[in-house]
């Protein structure tokens, strides 16, 4: 029996050594090798500075203004056996960045042996009434034309310009549909710029 | 077997017992003897201590930070110009930028298309803005030194960018120019409907932050 209680004691004293031993060597292995702890500084500016991209982009309509729908434009005109009056719209630049170009693509669906032509009156205005201009008449695109790049553009953000579409003859069968579509490539936008302030 | 078990930790018990009152005895007998032998020696005038300070301020020059930046187009640059001091007591060492944007977007995050920043260090005196004629002129002969070329804003976020890799002396005064761009790229609207993944009408808010970190610690003996 008292052979067993020694025995007994020396496990636990064992086992207490084992203890602190495992307790010193964990501690070394904690300790850094050297200290690393330093004191550092930040300047930053109070508040965060707002900075945006811009937009490049315009459309064509036939709404004066705003809310206007993103897409090409499409005018019908009805079977007649006279060549139909021009009908009227806008291309407005819905970005915000000025515009010196931009391409037109012009479409003529659904009458055959007709072609649409895009015009701008340029240097002055329409009068919708006679279809008349007090400037110049200047052909922006043709459905024959495929896209074309053109400088009549709403220049500013928010401009627009007036454009009218007509035939070249009569949609004597079936309607014409004509189909008006503006792309705005980086490039047709302003040139970029530095600013030192 | 078990009276025996029982009756040996009494034993040790009553031993332990003793030999602690004979120590404690032990003990305050010696503690008698030495309480009356001690010894004291003190500076006659206090010894001065403190700590240094580590101080590091920015200071527009122009519109600096104040002043947004608005409808980027590809290509634009845009130059802010701030000084920075090390006003505090202590030298300090590897000066850094980084730029955090509260509201992350293809403009902070897209690495290839999205801003980029370029730092432009004046060293002989401050940089000399005029936003009337859009200018700024440094007077190092030489020109000024790149020390930021064109990073990439997302990177910068993670990672700072370098101003100062070594010492930055108490005192010191860096004027740095801060060049932001948004990259050339081609992108093209049709009717008004902007492309996926657009770079335009993205919106950012930029908050830029300078590190430096106290000079390496020293051991004086003296």
């Amino acid at each position: 029996m008292s052979t067993v209680q020694v025995g007994g004691r020396a496990v636990r004293t064992l086992t207490a050594l084992l203890a602190v031993l495992a307790c010193l060597a964990g501690v070394q292995a904690a300790t850094p090798t050297e200290a690393t702890a330093s004191i550092q500084a930040l300047a930053r500016h109070s508040t965060s500075v707002t900075t945006t991209s811009g937009i490049w982009a315009a459309l064509p309509t036939q709404l004066g203004s705003a809310p206007y729908v993103p897409s090409a434009l499409t005018l019908t005109f009805a079977v007649a056996v006279t060549t139909p009056r021009p009908q009227y719209f806008w291309v407005v630049n819905t970005g915000t960045v000025a515009l010196s170009k931009a391409t037109y693509t012009v479409t003529e669906t659904g009458a055959l042996g007709v072609t649409a032509t895009v015009e701008a009156c340029v240097g002055g205005s329409w009068d919708e009434t006679t279809d008349a201009c007090s400037g110049t008449i200047t052909t922006v695109a043709t459905s024959s034309g495929g896209a074309t790049s053109s400088t009549v553009v709403p220049g500013s953000a928010s401009a627009q310009v007036r454009l009218r579409a007509k035939l070249n003859g009569a949609p004597a069968v079936t309607a014409a549909v004509v189909t008006t579509s503006v792309a705005v490539a980086r490039t047709d936008a302003r040139a970029a710029t530095t600013t030192d302030s | 077997m078990s009276s025996h078990a029982r009756r040996a930790p009494r034993g040790n018990r009553r031993t332990t017992l003793a030999a602690a009152v004979a120590i404690g005895g032990l003990l305050l007998t010696a503690g008698g003897v030495y309480a009356g032998l001690n010894a004291v020696a003190t500076n006659t005038s206090p010894q001065a201590v403190t700590s240094g300070t580590l101080k590091l301020t920015m200071a527009n020059n122009g519109a600096g930070f104040s002043q947004s930046v608005s409808n980027l187009a590809p290509g634009d640059v845009v130059n802010r110009f701030v000084d920075l001091t090390n006003g505090g007591t202590l030298d300090a060492q590897n000066l850094s930028l980084t730029v955090a944007d509260g509201t992350p977007s293809k403009l902070t995050t897209d690495a290839t298309n999205g801003l980029h920043v370029s730092v432009l260090a004046c060293t002989t005196a401050a940089w000399v803005v005029n936003s009337l004629t859009n200018t700024a002129t440094c007077a190092d002969v030489g020109g000024p030194t790149t020390v930021v070329n064109n990073a990439a804003l997302a990177t910068i976020s993670g990672t700072p960018a370098t101003l100062v890799a070594g010492a930055v002396a108490q005192g010191a005064t860096y004027h740095y120019e801060i060049s932001l761009t948004l990259p050339n790229q081609s992108e093209t609207t049709t009717n008004g409907t902007l492309p996926s993944n657009t770079i335009q009408g993205l919106a950012a808010a930029l908050t830029w932050t300078f590190n430096e970190l106290q000079r390496t610690a020293t051991t004086t003996n003296s």
